[in-house]
């Protein structure tokens, strides 16, 4: 049953692209990619297809994620020192949200259990929640979508309009339970953060992951530990990969306190976690506040008055007030769960406490005040 | 036997690609999500229940309701987020309404040739702090047109208009928001025929420091508006800039330029019928080197202002009491306010231009006051170093015209 869905869903695609070569039709079903396939109890990868993860991952709610590269047979990839790199049509990536299933509560997750690499997913033990596709289309546009798993986890469907998924999640650690209002977004919230240009409207959008400063690290595959940039290199060819991984950057693992200073781990973590839509052409652009690598003093939200939190204002004027965490907004929007106040607005409803950990001391550390001295 | 299955499946790829949707709520949410350029929505009558933000990114898209109170988008079950987030050129928003969501009712960025017409955004109940910031929001937008809505409760303004260019705001009804109108650094913005009633204030045109995408805000007409009983307490948190705003302010013009208030009604306000005040007076850091913080180059004549001033809230009680002691007994705050900030980048008021002439004045108030802002303190006061000035009629330095502002034009 399951591989005939499959071929028939590529003969649907095939149909497609002879029809229309200017945008593909979007598959109804996740299996259509044949880049996950589920055998027995285990989903695994299928096709030219490496699994993959961040030097410094985007916090959602805890949810585990598992990440392939798919390449066309031959592909050619460009090397980008900074930036995206150059990904050929037909490359599909696919990012895999799910939980640990609890086994104390049937129906209930649990916080944590991460995979310690590996590149099949035992889904006795872990529910599968949505698997996210970013596919560059024939015309050379990314195309981003959703499939969200049932609960047999036998197929994933396209989910456009977005879902609230529903559970709880137990923290093994200290016994609490949190309720978890997990938010599969929407095809529109997809580009809010992919969005090359926001200020462009629909047009533009890429991969985030893809940049060689998140893949310059280690991944347990099957047949050993290997640089995530190696395994890349053997997928497809890579034009321009300078033969010396070690002198290229690696982005901080801003949960290692050893990876890094305490500046450059919380740059770090809002540069993944933020900077999407806190860019000068980001979505959050009119805000003022850019959370990216580089910025400093008010853009940074150092003593920046905020204009538009509305709701979410929480009495305190400003973003950043240097030495105290307490009253800089930017914390506590951080720390919100809900209404208007709660940052990021896609993909949280959970705080991140070793994240606010770190905001807080990276505050508490800076110097200076917002006193105005006449 | 599998013939049929394949059929249906590749019928439903080319046919049915707008996902599979159930409840009349979700084939609303499709609708937004898929709208292609040109698309018309017409939302039918009825209660709609979403637990999401509805999010539309499109042009030419046109999404109409059977009216304000027929059409009703309720967002009482979201945990987070806006009524509808969209952008994209020519949108046009029409005869619906969005209660209760959790941030802004309907956010617009990034658009061109907005309409938005006959909408209703409202937060039930008393209205409180927790309520959406902004009931209709378009930001860094060009040519935008509001028109016929009807917005309550927001916490911070019912309609804001930020970092846009070429805006007409016209026969709105905003009643019981924090702002009830608030036009900040924007540019060429005519606001027009308006009822702005029972807000915290009711017209406010601001320009903030560290905003990139129009720098100082410059160009706004109020006019012909009615602009009454904006005497609700302040509810936006403190932090917020309208947090400032005194309960009892009629318009208020904070570091904008080119302004023009004529022909307005502006009536029973507790604490002053109109404000003009640079940023110098809200005592926060300036760090943006492009900013302007004082208000210039304003004329406000032939507007009808009465019965304001006689119970001062917030900064303007706390200056009222402090003018006190600097021997300036005001038993009524005057119509006019204005903070009288030079800080050293005007040599004198009249630099500033700010021209007050010609406006029907009941006689219950002083016609004005320059609070002198700079020189205020509680030392400064005792020993008459601070002399705030009040005066029954405009002082020279106010007394003068500026030519009319042009009228905005959309295409």
């Amino acid at each position: 049953m399951w591989a005939c869905l499959r071929q028939l869903g590529h003969s649907a695609l095939l149909l497609w692209t002879s029809l229309a070569m200017a945008a593909t039709a979007i598959p109804e079903q996740l299996a259509d990619y044949g880049v996950l396939k589920r055998e027995g109890n285990t989903l695994r990868v299928a096709g030219n297809t490496m699994v993959y993860q961040l030097a410094a991952p985007l916090f959602t709610d805890y949810a585990l994620k598992f990440r392939t590269l798919t390449l066309p047979a031959g592909a050619k990839v460009g090397y980008q020192a900074d930036e995206v790199w150059d990904l050929p049509i037909g490359t599909v990536i696919s990012k895999t949200f799910f939980y640990a299933r609890d086994p104390a509560k049937p129906g209930g997750w649990l916080k944590g259990n991460k995979l310690e690499g590996g590149e099949q997913i035992d889904l006795e033990h872990y529910r599968l929640v949505e698997t996210r596709i970013l596919r560059r289309d024939v015309d050379g546009n990314w195309q981003a979508n959703t499939y969200v798993w049932n609960e047999a986890q036998t197929e994933a469907r396209l989910r456009r309009i977005g879902q609230e998924v529903v559970s709880t999640l137990r923290d093994p650690a200290s016994g609490k339970v949190a309720e978890l209002r997990y938010g599969v977004p929407n095809a529109r919230q997809c580009q809010t953060c992919h969005a090359v240009d926001s200020t462009r409207g629909q047009t533009g959008i890429q991969p985030i992951g893809i940049k060689t400063r998140y893949l310059n690290i280690d991944y347990l595959y099957r047949d050993g530990r290997s640089n995530q940039l190696v395994k890349l290199g053997r997928l497809g060819s890579v034009d321009g990969l300078p033969a010396e991984l070690a002198s290229l950057p690696t982005a901080v693992a801003y949960a290692d306190p050893k990876a890094g200073s305490l500046d450059a781990r919380a740059r770090s973590y809002l540069e993944i976690n933020c900077m999407h839509c806190h860019n000068s052409l980001g979505d959050a652009r009119q805000s003022g506040l850019l959370l990216t690598p580089t910025a400093e003093g008010s853009a940074l939200g150092v003593c920046k008055q905020h204009v538009a939190a509305g709701a979410g204002g929480a009495d305190l004027a400003y973003d950043i007030v240097p030495g105290k965490p307490e009253q800089s907004l930017l914390l506590s929007r951080l720390q919100a769960t809900g209404g208007q106040a709660i940052m990021p607005r896609i993909g949280r409803s959970l705080v991140d406490e070793d994240g606010i950990r770190l905001i807080r001391e990276w505050i508490t550390a800076m110097p200076g005040d917002c006193v105005v001295r006449r | 036997m599998r013939t049929l299955p394949t059929l249906l499946r590749l019928v439903s790829l080319l046919v049915a690609l707008p996902a599979l949707a159930e409840t009349p709520s979700e084939q609303i949410m499709a609708q937004f999500i898929d709208a292609t350029d040109g698309s018309v929505i017409t939302l039918p009558e009825g209660r709609f229940e979403f637990s999401q933000t509805l999010s539309i990114s499109a042009n030419g898209v046109t999404i109409k309701g059977a009216g304000k109170d027929r059409t009703v988008l309720s967002f009482k079950g979201q945990q987070s987020g806006n009524g509808i987030d969209a952008s994209g050129k020519r949108l046009t928003f029409e005869d619906f309404a969005i209660v209760d969501s959790k941030a802004d009712g309907l956010k617009v960025q990034n658009c061109e040739d907005l309409v938005i017409r006959r909408l209703s955004v409202d937060w039930s109940g008393p209205v409180k702090a927790s309520n959406g910031g902004y009931g209709l929001y378009p930001v860094a937008c060009k040519r935008i047109l509001l028109e016929e809505n009807t917005i309550r409760g927001a916490s911070d303004s019912g309609l804001y208009v930020g970092q846009t260019e070429d805006i007409i705001v016209r026969r709105n009804t905003v009643i019981e928001n924090v702002a009830g109108i608030e036009i900040e650094n924007s540019l060429r913005a005519d606001v027009y025929d308006n009822d702005a009633r029972n807000n915290t204030g009711g017209i406010l045109v601001f320009s903030l420091p560290d905003l990139p995408v129009i720098r100082n805000g410059a160009g706004t007409r109020i006019f012909g508006n009615r602009i009454h009983d904006n005497n609700t307490a302040n509810f936006a948190p403190k932090g917020n800039i309208v947090g400032l705003v005194p309960a009892g302010t009629g318009v208020m013009i904070l570091a904008n330029r080119d302004v023009e208030i004529f022909d307005n009604q502006i009536e029973n306000h507790r604490s002053a019928s109109l404000i003009l005040t640079s940023y110098y007076a809200t005592e926060r850091p300036i760090n943006d080197p492009q900013y302007q913080a004082q208000a210039r180059n304003t004329y406000i004549h032939g507007n009808r202002m009465r019965n304001g001033g006689y119970s001062a809230d917030g900064m303007l009680k706390d200056l009222q009491g402090g003018m006190r002691l600097a021997g300036v007994k005001l038993e009524r705050i005057p119509h006019v306010v204005h903070d009288g900030i030079l800080a050293g980048k005007a040599a004198s008021i009249s630099e500033l231009k700010l021209c007050i002439r010609d406006n029907q004045l009941d006689g219950e108030s002083m016609a004005f006051v320059d609070m002198r802002l700079e020189d205020a303190g509680f030392w400064k006061a005792l020993f008459r170093m601070w002399e705030p000035r009040a005066t029954q009629a405009t002082p020279s330095e106010y007394d003068c015209t500026l030519p009319p502002l042009p009228a905005v034009a959309l295409r």
